[in-house]
């Protein structure tokens, strides 16, 4: 990459597809991969997620550090161990370097360790490498503090209870600047009035103040108004619900992402010119898009 | 034709070469035994002739428009372009409002990619500020007051 500012976060997309990886011509626009997000900050690679779009990222790691000689410290990030959240971990050439340190984070409300789950995805019977014969100096860690802090990275940290078997988003401020990635979230559930109001309240307020004001929101949105009825409790957001939630907290910039695979090129494009109109035009400005792999934005 | 591609073809067809060399020394073997299996692994193809139809057939290109002037339409090859308000990048945008070095397009594999070289006004790709962006059939970059619509038309047949 051309030389970057030390004091901006630079994210990119590498995998922004839901459920399952979807290669083919109608995609290739927004990308078939699946969830993997990096976040770049002076010398501070953060990695969020490690769906198929990880191993991209990895082949563009490796050729960085072949041309610059340093050894990689990478921070990975899990919001939740759904394949689309951890598939491409095997195929990460960076976990395969030995010099390479590869620290892993994620949820400590699994009923068992995260770290025997990330190993047995790759058990011989589903993986021809085991997890303890990589290379790389690899830890992990289940998340005990309220806060992670990472060079001059500091990350905040919820659970979503909304989603089968949970998730966590998360968000990094940096340079006075916050971005928050909150995926796997069925906020129709959440907003919904005929939940319990006391609990409904309290996750509402929850959600509402970790992304008020943010920079950048990566937020899922899965399904339109339309495929929603036939999808609750699959625990994924209809778009038109992500984009009012995050207009009235006055984030700055809205990324729709975990698109669902049913979704082609032309329909999210078709999408995004039906929806995106109305915050741009009055009152407070919010940018709206649909994440799509290969996409880097300084925030 | 730059360096980089050229290295790359002669790569291609001296690899290409040798496993057809490799398929015909086979060939031998098969008809000897004439096992199905073999013989539908051996057949050798014409690989080099196909692969030089995939390279001609991708062709890309910017059209770019400019405040009160006509549109212009750059072909685009695998060379590296500055775009920018000085006179000497590739494409020349004569705005106020563009950094004298604004943005980069390269080839990276087979793929086009933009770069904001940290212009003071910034490098949008549908509408979004981009540092670096991959590009895809129909995008449309501002920079400026300039409106540049990359087309790629891809024949894979």
């Amino acid at each position: 990459m051309n030389k970057t500012d030390p004091v901006k976060m630079y994210v990119t997309f590498w995998g922004t597809r839901g459920s399952i990886s979807t290669p083919g011509s109608s995609t290739e626009k927004y990308g078939g991969n699946t969830s993997c997000v990096s976040i770049h900050h002076g010398d501070t690679d953060i990695i969020i997620d490690a769906g198929t779009g990880i191993r991209n990222l990895g082949l563009e790691l490796f050729q960085q550090t072949e041309k610059h000689k340093n050894q990689l410290n990478l921070h990975l990030l899990l919001s939740h161990t759904h394949w689309d959240h951890i598939q491409g971990l095997p195929f990460f050439v960076p976990a395969y370097l030995k010099g390479a340190k590869l620290t892993i984070y994620g949820s400590p409300k699994k009923e068992v360790f995260l770290e025997s789950i990330l190993q047995r995805q790759m058990d011989v019977n589903y993986f021809p490498v085991e997890m303890n014969a990589l290379a790389a100096d690899i830890s992990i860690k289940e998340i005990s503090e309220e806060k992670i802090v990472i060079d001059s990275v500091v990350i905040d940290w919820q659970e979503q209870i909304y989603h089968p078997g949970g998730c966590v988003r998360y968000r990094f401020t940096a340079g006075g600047k916050k971005i928050v990635y909150a995926t796997d979230v069925e906020l129709d559930q959440m907003f919904n009035l005929k939940n319990p109001k006391n609990e409904r309240e309290k996750l509402k307020k929850e959600y509402c103040k970790f992304i008020s004001g943010a920079d950048l929101l990566i937020a899922d949105g899965q399904y339109t108004a339309e495929e929603y009825p036939d999808k609750i409790g699959f625990g994924h957001t209809s778009i038109p619900l992500a984009l009012e939630i995050a207009y009235h907290q006055k984030v700055k910039q809205i990324a729709i992402f975990h698109h669902e695979p049913q979704h082609s090129d032309n329909m999210l494009d078709r999408l995004w010119c039906q929806l995106s109109p109305k915050y741009s035009s009055s009152g407070h400005h919010m940018t709206v898009f649909w994440a799509r792999e290969g996409m880097t934005i300084p925030v | 034709m730059p360096t980089f591609k050229k290295t790359y073809y002669m790569n291609v067809q001296k690899t290409v070469r040798t496993k057809v060399n490799k398929t015909r020394h086979h060939t031998k073997k098969v008809f000897h035994k004439a096992s199905t299996h073999q013989l539908s692994s051996t057949i050798p193809l014409p690989l080099v002739p196909i692969i030089e139809e995939i390279d001609i057939k991708s062709l890309s290109h910017l059209d770019i428009l400019l405040p009160d002037q006509s549109p212009k339409r750059i072909e685009l090859g695998r060379n590296e372009l500055i775009i920018g308000r000085d006179n000497d990048c590739s494409i020349h945008l004569p705005l106020a409002n563009a950094s004298r070095k604004h943005a980069r397009l390269f080839v990276k594999g087979e793929e086009f990619l933009i770069e904001d070289l940290n212009s003071t006004n910034g490098t949008y790709v549908n509408g979004v500020r981009i540092s670096r962006c991959t590009l895809r059939n129909h995008d449309q970059i501002r920079i400026g007051e300039a409106r540049i619509q990359f087309v790629q038309q891809k024949f894979r047949a």
